[in-house]
C-alpha cells in the first residue's frame, strides 16, 4: 500500500542545516492503523507531512499504490491527494463559511459524482460520524468534537486509500477525543481503510493496531497489537515511551 | 527602546503594510494638488470672461476633497485593523492607550509629511502635463507656462491637515473602543454575519429592487409632461434618493438573498468554484455593503457626468449649426454690404441668403402629441408668437406649413405627431393649416426664434402675414440676411473683418449668434474645459474607487490564505482554486460596476437632451473606458490573489 524508503530531509540554509529525518523505511499494508509516536521535535508531522505528498523530501522514495510521489509535479500530486488521500488535521481546517455538508461533500465535488450517489455517501458517512443532525450549520456553531468528525467524515468520504491525520485530539478534551477514536475505529473496520495518525498521546495510540516510535529522525522501535486487549496494549506502549524518553519505572 | 526608536523600526519592518497606505495618501495628494493648481493657474484666466473656469475647478475640488477623505479613511481603517495585533502587544507590554495614541500619531506625522511632500512634487510635475492637454482639448494656442502656485501649496496643505485630524480622530475612537481582547481578534477584520436569510434581510431584498426599479421608472418619465415646475426638481430628488437606498439595499439584501437561493438549491453539493465565490461573496456582502454602495454611487456619478460632459463636447457642432444656421448672419442690407464688399475686396466667395421674417400668433396644440406641453401651459395660453418665413423652394401649397423643430428642452416639451395641423389665429378670423414635415435644420439663429419652431409658409399667406404683422406686436428684425463662404480656409480672415467692422453688435450675452466661429469656440471652450473637469473627476472617481476595491480585496485574500491552505492540502490545484477566485473577483468588480453602469444609464437618458444631440455614441464611449480602465483593478486582484494562493502552501 504504502512504501517508503530512505527518507531524508531536512531544514534550513545550506550552512545551517537541520536534519529532521534521517533515513526512515516504512511498510504500511493496506487495512492498517498506524499511529506514529515521538517526543515533540522528533520528526513525526515531518515523517507525516511527506507521506501525505504535503512536503517535499530531499532523498529516498515513497509509492503508495505503486505510484512514485517523488516523480510527480505540483500538479500530478494535488490530483493525486484529491483523489487517493483523505486528511484530518490538529485545527480541523474546516471552511468557516461553509455548512458541514457543504465542508464534506468538497471531496466528491470535483470527481463529478452524480448528486445521487454523493447524497448517498454524505448521508451514510455522516449517521456513522453522528453528525447528520447538524449538517446545515456552520463550524463555529459546533463543539471542538463534532468540529473534528466533520473533518473525519470530509477525509473519509471519497474513500481515499489512506487517511492521514496530525494529532486528530490535539485540540480535544477527553472524552471528545475517546468518542472521535472510536468512530474512526469503526469505520476503519467497516471500510477496511487505512489510517496514519501522529500522536503523542499514548491513549490515543492505542486504538491503532501499529505503533511506530520516532527519535531523532529515526525509527526507534514499532508494536503490533496483535490480539491482546487494547488496556494491555497500551500498558506496552507506555512501557516503550517510557524507555524512548530515557524515564526507567521500578517494576 | 525609545517612542521615536519604535516608531522608526516599524515604519521601516512594516513597509508592505504601510505600502498601501502611503500609496493612497502620496496619490490623494498627487491628484488634489494637480487639480488646485488648475484653480490657481494664470493661464487660464483668459478663459473667465467665457465661463467661470475657476469656480467650476472650485466645486470639482470640493467633490474631490470629499472622495479623498472617504479614500483614506478606508485605508487607515484596513491599516490600522492589520496592525491591531501589534497594538495590543502594546498593551500586553504596559503601554497605555494614550502611550498608543501618541506614538499611532507620530507616526502618522512622519507618514503624512512624507506623502503630502511627495505627493506635491509628483502633482506638480503632473499639473503641467494636465495643463497642455487641457488646451489641446479646448483649442486655445498658449505657451503653457506653469509656475509652482503658492496658493496650491497652502490649500493642500490645509486640507491634508484636516484629514490628519480627522485620521487622528478615527484612530482614537478605535483605541478607546478596543480591549486588549479584541485587539488579538480583529487580525481578521471580516465581521462575519450568518448569510443565513432572516425575514429582515428579506424585505431588504424586496425594497431594495422596488426602489431601484421605481426610480428607473421615475427617471424615464422625468421629463414626459408628468411633472411641472418644481415638480420636475422634487423628480429628480426622489430619483437620486430612490436610487440611491435602492443600491444600498441591493447590496445588503438582494444579493445576498440570491445567492442564497442559487446555494441552497445545490443543497450542499457545492463545487471548488462556488467555495471561492459564492460563498465568500455571501459571508462579507452584508458588512460591505456600505462600501460596494459607495463605491457603485461613484461610478454611477463619474459616468453620468463624464457622458454628460462628452454628451455636449460631441454635439458641438451641431449645436453651433443650429445656433446660426449661416456662416455669417447680419440684419440690416446695409450691414450686409459693407460685409460683401469687403469680402469682394479681399477675393472671397461667398453666397448671401436674404430672407424677410415676419411673425404672427398659432395655436400648434392639434399637431402636439397629446400630454406632452403640459409643462408649458398651452392650454392656458394657447397662442404662441412664431416666427414665419416663405418657402423658398415652391413645394408648399397655400394652406400648407413646414415647421422647424425647437431646440434643447423645448424638443422634450413640444413634441410633434407625424401630421397634423396648426392654426393661424387672425383676429376671430382663424386659418387652419395643414402641418407636412417638421424639419430639423434651423433655418435662423437662435436670437431670432428663441428655440420654437420657425413656420415656413406658401409666399401668398406669407404677404399676407407681413401685411397684417403691425397688428401683433413690433416686429424687431424684419429681415435676416445669411452669408456662407465658398471655402472654409477663408473663415479665420472673414470673421477678423466681420469684427473688424463692427458688425458683431450683440457682443456680451448673445455673443456667437451673429458669427459660427465666434460661436463655435465659445461653445468648445466652455464645453471643453466641462468635459475636461469631469473627464478629471470622473478619472480620480475611478481610481479611488478601483483603489479601495483592490485594497479590500487585498486584505481578504491575506484573511482567506489559511483557506486556501485547507483546500489546497486536500488536494486541489491552483488552478482550481483560480477559477473559483476569477468568479470572485468577476462578482466583486462587476456588481458594482453594472449597476453604476445601469444607474448612469437611466440618469442620463432622462435629461440628455438638454446638453446635447446624440446620447449614444458619446455615452457608449465613456461607459467603455471606464469599464477598460475599472478592469485593470480586478486584473490586479486576481494577480494578488494568486501570489497568495501560490505562497499559501
Amino acid at each position: 500500500m504504502l512504501r517508503a524508503n530512505n527518507i531524508h530531509k531536512s531544514y534550513g540554509s545550506r550552512k545551517n542545516k537541520h536534519y529532521v529525518l534521517k533515513g526512515i523505511d516504512l511498510d504500511i499494508q493496506s487495512g492498517e492503523f498506524v499511529a506514529i509516536m515521538g517526543a515533540s521535535g522528533s520528526g513525526k508531522t515531518t515523517l507525516l507531512n511527506v507521506l501525505s505528498s504535503i512536503d517535499r523530501l530531499d532523498e529516498g522514495s515513497i509509492r503508495i499504490n505503486d505510484e512514485e510521489l517523488t516523480e510527480m509535479n505540483d500538479q500530478t500530486l494535488a490530483e493525486f491527494r484529491k483523489n487517493h488521500l483523505g486528511f484530518i488535521f490538529q485545527e480541523y481546517y474546516l471552511l468557516d463559511t461553509l455548512t458541514v455538508k457543504e465542508n464534506i461533500l468538497l471531496p466528491l465535488s470535483v470527481q463529478h459524482m452524480s448528486k445521487k450517489v454523493a447524497e448517498e455517501a454524505f448521508q451514510r458517512i455522516a449517521t456513522e460520524l453522528s453528525i447528520l443532525d447538524v449538517a446545515y450549520k456552520y463550524p463555529n456553531e459546533l463543539s471542538g468534537g463534532q468540529q473534528q468528525r466533520t473533518s473525519a467524515a470530509r477525509a473519509m468520504i471519497h474513500e481515499p486509500a489512506i487517511v492521514f491525520a496530525d494529532e486528530p485530539t490535539g485540540a480535544l478534551d477527553s472524552k471528545a477525543a475517546s468518542d472521535l477514536l472510536q468512530h474512526i475505529r469503526v469505520l476503519h473496520e467497516q471500510n477496511n481503510s487505512t489510517i496514519v495518525m501522529v500522536t503523542h498521546d499514548p491513549v490515543v495510540a492505542s486504538y491503532s493496531s501499529r505503533v511506530v516510535f520516532i527519535k531523532d529522525g529515526r525509527i526507534y522501535a514499532q508494536m503490533y497489537k496483535g490480539t491482546e486487549a487494547r488496556e494491555q496494549y497500551l500498558t506496552d506502549i507506555l512501557k516503550t515511551q517510557a524507555v524512548l524518553s530515557g524515564v526507567h519505572y521500578e517494576t | 527602546m525609545k517612542h521615536k526608536q519604535l516608531i522608526f523600526k516599524n515604519v521601516k519592518r512594516n513597509i508592505r503594510h504601510y505600502f498601501v497606505y502611503i500609496f493612497a495618501l502620496t496619490f490623494s495628494v498627487a491628484l488634489y494638488f494637480t487639480f488646485v493648481t488648475l484653480q490657481y493657474d494664470v493661464s487660464l484666466e483668459a478663459l473667465n470672461d467665457l465661463v467661470e473656469a475657476s469656480s467650476v475647478i472650485q466645486v470639482g475640488s470640493i467633490f474631490l476633497v470629499f472622495i479623498v477623505l472617504i479614500f483614506l479613511m478606508y485605508a487607515n481603517n484596513l491599516f490600522v485593523r492589520r496592525r491591531s495585533k501589534e497594538l495590543g502587544i502594546y498593551q500586553l507590554v504596559g503601554m497605555t492607550k494614550k502611550q498608543i495614541f501618541r506614538l499611532l500619531v507620530k507616526e502618522n506625522m512622519l507618514i503624512f509629511g512624507s506623502s503630502v511632500l511627495a505627493g506635491i512634487f509628483i502633482g506638480f510635475a503632473f499639473s503641467k502635463l494636465l495643463v497642455m492637454i487641457l488646451f489641446t482639448f479646448i483649442q486655445i494656442e498658449t505657451i503653457t507656462s506653469l509656475h509652482f502656485s503658492m496658493e496650491a501649496f497652502i490649500q493642500t496643505l490645509l486640507v491634508f491637515t484636516g484629514i490628519f485630524f480627522v485620521i487622528c480622530m478615527m484612530n482614537h475612537l478605535f483605541l478607546k473602543r478596543q480591549s486588549i481582547l479584541h485587539l488579538f481578534q480583529k487580525m481578521s477584520t471580516n465581521e462575519q454575519k450568518d448569510p443565513r436569510i432572516t425575514v429582515s434581510t428579506s424585505i431588504q431584498a424586496v425594497l431594495g429592487v422596488a426602489c431601484i426599479g421605481i426610480g428607473y421608472f421615475l427617471s424615464t418619465k422625468l421629463f414626459s409632461g408628468d411633472f411641472s415646475g418644481y415638480g420636475i426638481f422634487y423628480a429628480m430628488f426622489a430619483i437620486v434618493a430612490l436610487i440611491s437606498v435602492g443600491t444600498y439595499l441591493f447590496f445588503r439584501g438582494s444579493i445576498g438573498v440570491l445567492l442564497q437561493l442559487i446555494r441552497k438549491q445545490k443543497d450542499g453539493h457545492v463545487s471548488i468554484t462556488n467555495v471561492f465565490s459564492l460563498t465568500t461573496i455571501l459571508f462579507r456582502i452584508k458588512s460591505s455593503a456600505l462600501l460596494l454602495t459607495i463605491i457603485t454611487l461613484l461610478s454611477t456619478l463619474a459616468i453620468t457626468l463624464t457622458s454628460i460632459a462628452y454628451i455636449s463636447y460631441h454635439s458641438a457642432e451641431e449645436k453651433v449649426k443650429e445656433m446660426i444656421p449661416h456662416d455669417f448672419s447680419v440684419f440690416t442690407d446695409e450691414d450686409a454690404e459693407q460685409f460683401t464688399n469687403a469680402l469682394t475686396k479681399q477675393h472671397i466667395s461667398y453666397t448671401t441668403h436674404y430672407i424677410p421674417v415676419s411673425h404672427a400668433f398659432f395655436d400648434i396644440r392639434e399637431a402636439l402629441v397629446p400630454g406632452t406641453y403640459d409643462n408649458i401651459d398651452l392650454n392656458e395660453h394657447p397662442e404662441l408668437l412664431l416666427k414665419v418665413i416663405e418657402d423658398s423652394s415652391g413645394k408648399l401649397a397655400e394652406d400648407e406649413v413646414i415647421l422647424t423643430k425647437p431646440e434643447d428642452l423645448l424638443e422634450q416639451m413640444l413634441v410633434f405627431k407625424d401630421s397634423g395641423q396648426i392654426t393661424l389665429c387672425n383676429k376671430g378670423n382663424d386659418e387652419d393649416l395643414v402641418l407636412v414635415e417638421v424639419q430639423k435644420e434651423s433655418v435662423l439663429p437662435s436670437r431670432l426664434s428663441e428655440g420654437f419652431p420657425v413656420v415656413i409658409v406658401h409666399e401668398a399667406l406669407f404677404d399676407h402675414i407681413q401685411s397684417e404683422e403691425a397688428l401683433t406686436t413690433e416686429n424687431e428684425f424684419p429681415l435676416y440676411i445669411g452669408i456662407d463662404l465658398k471655402r472654409n480656409s477663408h473663415m479665420e480672415e472673414a470673421n477678423n473683418m466681420f469684427h473688424a467692422l463692427g458688425l458683431n453688435k450683440w457682443k456680451g450675452i448673445w455673443t456667437g449668434f451673429e458669427s459660427q466661429v465666434d460661436i463655435r469656440s465659445a461653445h468648445l471652450q466652455s464645453m471643453g474645459l466641462l468635459t475636461f473637469i469631469t473627464g478629471f473627476l470622473g478619472l480620480t472617481f475611478l481610481l479611488t474607487s478601483g483603489c479601495i476595491l483592490y485594497f479590500r480585496q487585498m486584505n481578504e485574500s491575506d484573511e482567506e490564505k489559511n483557506r486556501f491552505e485547507i483546500v489546497r492540502k486536500l488536494g486541489f490545484t491552483e488552478a482550481e482554486l483560480l477559477k473559483g477566485i476569477r468568479l470572485k473577483q468577476l462578482m466583486n468588480f462587476g456588481i458594482p460596476l453594472l449597476i453604476g453602469l445601469i444607474n448612469s444609464y437611466f440618469v442620463v437618458q432622462s435629461s440628455w437632451f438638454i446638453f446635447g444631440k446624440e446620447m449614444w455614441t458619446p455615452m457608449v464611449i465613456v461607459m467603455v473606458v471606464y469599464t477598460m480602465l475599472y478592469s485593470i483593478f480586478s486584473f490586479l486582484s486576481i494577480q494578488y490573489d494568486k501570489r497568495v494562493i501560490r505562497d499559501s502552501m
